[in-house]
């Protein structure tokens, strides 16, 4: 007779099954039989000091490896915590597994501690949310949550576990085993009609450019990419999660200035790129053609954008088919005309990006640090106004190394993406850009990052203030908070010790803050025309 | 100019953030003279992302001098002039600058309504 374990167990076994090795996490008494079950088939269970940043840092492993997170969070208030991570990860397209804890299935309505209508909370900020009402199926929707997660347009997952039922002991026998989907079977191909279509539409263009987004990241599409680029010479814009899959200094590369390249093209290519805010809406309405390429029909001329060919595949079947398909277009002249206006725009970039300005222009910082980082580094640049320096100065030059924030707004989540990356890739630097109202979110992941021995080097970018309408918070020595957490900690006030204090900090084998003291009234970059707008 | 566009552009001109930024319609330095009309005006997400010209809505976004000329019943070179000022106004005086530029619009705006 097989001897009965907890549904715990019957969970972390799935999670093995499922290939995963971390999983970020906090603790409580509504999860503890498939947090020590976790540990005990080797896995890294991460835990954190708020499940806020749990449920960010599995977004950020998804981000950082392309394969989808982990959190694992406790029940009430662990799950309330957790949410705004999923909602961001609900915005993003990111794969996330929130496995929860919550109340007993006979305490729901009866006053029961940490009790609340959690599913009902998490239904719309994810793409499926279970509860599971019999124990011996709770492998079979841990499974059902990574599909559901990683299929079509991916997004994050709930499955709620009520802890009567993940303490209780059940057969292990009986729990069904399902399968688990590559990335090739995760969506559909294209039709040949539609792919001819695509092609004789660039064939035709004097001015093609693709837009590459997310849904080539998800799709494990990088090399694809890369192919039907090199193949058909039209030059590129990565967005999102794409960044890095074809590097910024590739020669048909012009990174994330999707607007300097979409609006003056006349047929444009988009895969697996929403058509949001951060694209303009989709509103292209100057191009002869506009060609879309999605997993998710949804997407197609969203917006009512002036979609011509819409094209609902898989990314990484659209773009090998392009690639057998396309031939070599005469881009040359194209290339060059965005290549010469992508040199002025870095140039009148550049008078900034030196200057000796005290308090420091945050746009000198972020130049100083990228041309101290490796390729291979990891750069989360979290959200808000800084990102406007950071998006300037940090290129990508592999995938998953500059994680995008995403347009939810969330701030202060760039430490759980900061953590993720770090497990992900130990080795290779972490930097942390972060400014200083953003710090105090998750400033106490330091701690997390200590204890799993994670040197992640924090950089505050520090005007005294919440930025944009203005609020003072004075300055303050967050470098002091390092040593708290073994690590070092450094206030640069003076463009001279910027170098010696990163450099310094990027060699610690602890993490450690970098407090640079920013102009808060730091202008953008000038020259801008009125006249031409 | 109507009535309701005179008032809204009064109390931008009262309302001015005790900084403007340049270059951007709103950065780290806040917003630029033409970033607070718009947001004056309910224009929220220009508040977000290095948006330096344009609207970005796919119903009555564009370039941000059409936008605002538009909505305050300005002309494009008002505009333009308001911008230009704000952009080549130092910091220190640049709000004063660009509330006397107001202050000169709603004069002129007066005089023509008589």
């Amino acid at each position: 007779m097989t001897a009965v374990v907890s549904a715990g167990e019957l969970i972390a076994r799935a999670l093995v099954r499922e290939h995963v090795t971390h999983v970020f996490a906090l603790g409580g008494g509504h999860i503890d039989p498939t947090w020590n079950a976790a540990k005990a088939h080797g896995i890294t269970v991460v835990d954190v000091r708020h499940e806020g940043a749990a449920a960010h840092a599995a977004e950020g492993w998804a981000l950082a490896t392309g394969e989808p997170g982990v959190c694992l969070v406790t029940a009430g208030p662990g799950f309330t915590n957790a949410l705004t991570g999923i909602a961001n990860a609900h915005n993003n397209g990111s794969p996330v597994v929130c496995i929860a804890g919550a109340a007993t299935l006979r305490g729901q309505d009866a006053g029961e501690v940490e009790s609340l209508d959690q599913l009902a909370l998490a239904q719309p900020v994810t793409k499926w949310a279970r509860r599971v009402y019999h124990a011996d199926r709770v492998a079979e929707y841990v499974h059902a949550a990574f599909r559901a997660a990683t299929t079509g347009r991916p997004g994050p997952v709930y499955l709620e576990v009520p802890i009567d039922l993940v303490h209780a002991m059940v057969d292990p026998d009986a729990a069904a085993v399902a399968y688990r989907l590559d990335a090739g079977a995760r969506g559909g191909g294209p039709d040949d009609g539609s792919i001819a279509r695509a092609v004789e539409l660039l064939a035709g263009a004097s001015r093609p450019a693709v837009v590459a987004g997310s849904g080539v990241w998800w799709a494990h599409a990088g090399d694809e990419l890369r192919a039907f680029v090199e193949r058909s010479r039209i030059p590129l814009v990565t967005r999102q999660a794409a960044r890095g899959l074809v590097p910024d200094d590739h020669p048909l590369c012009f990174g994330n200035d999707w607007q300097n390249v979409v609006y003056q093209a006349d047929v444009l290519l988009v895969v697996g790129k929403q058509l949001d805010y951060f694209f303009g809406y989709g509103g292209f309405g100057h191009l002869d053609h506009f060609i879309q390429i999605d997993v998710e029909p949804r997407e197609i001329g969203r917006n009512r954008a002036p979609v011509d060919l819409g094209i609902v595949a898989d990314a990484r079947a659209a773009l090998r088919r392009l690639t057998e398909k396309v031939d070599r277009l005469d881009t040359a002249d194209w290339v060059a005309a965005l290549r010469d206006q992508a040199d002025r725009i870095a140039a009148s970039k550049a008078a900034l990006a030196a200057s000796d300005d005290v308090p420091i222009h945050p746009l000198r910082v972020c130049r100083e640090l990228a041309a101290l980082l490796p390729r291979d580094a990891t750069v989360v640049a979290d959200a808000s106004n800084m990102l406007m320096w950071a998006n300037a100065c940090f290129r990508a030059y592999e995938p998953g190394r500059v994680p995008s924030m995403g347009n939810l707004g969330c701030i202060g989540n760039g430490i759980g993406y900061a953590l993720a990356a770090a497990c992900a890739r130990p080795g290779t630097p972490v930097v942390w850009v972060v400014g200083d109202g953003s710090f105090g979110f998750h400033a106490m992941e330091l701690d997390t990052a200590a204890r799993f021995g994670l040197p992640i080097t924090t950089v505050v970018l520090n005007n005294g203030g919440w930025s944009g309408p203005w609020i003072p918070l004075g300055v303050r020595h967050y470098e002091a908070l390092a040593p708290g957490f073994d690590g070092e900690g450094m206030l640069v006030e003076r463009p001279d010790q910027l170098v010696p204090a990163l450099e310094r900090a990027l060699a610690a084998p602890h993490p450690s803050i970098v407090n640079v003291l920013v102009d808060p009234v730091a202008e953008y970059f000038p020259g801008r025309s009125f006249r031409t707008s | 100019m109507d009535g309701r566009q005179r008032a809204l552009l009064q109390r931008v001109r009262d309302t001015l953030p005790p900084r403007l930024n340049a270059g951007i319609l709103m950065g780290d330095g806040g917003f630029c003279a033409l970033g607070w009309m718009l947001f004056s005006a309910g224009f929220h997400p220009i508040t977000l992302y290095a948006n330096t010209i344009g609207v970005v809505d796919p119903e009555v976004g564009g370039p941000a001098v059409d936008v605002v000329a538009r909505t305050y019943g300005l002309t494009r070179d008002d505009v333009i002039a308001i911008g230009e000022l704000n952009d080549a106004t130092p910091s220190g005086t640049r709000v004063d600058a660009v509330r006397r530029a107001l202050d000169d619009l709603l004069a002129r705006e007066a005089e023509q309504a008589r």
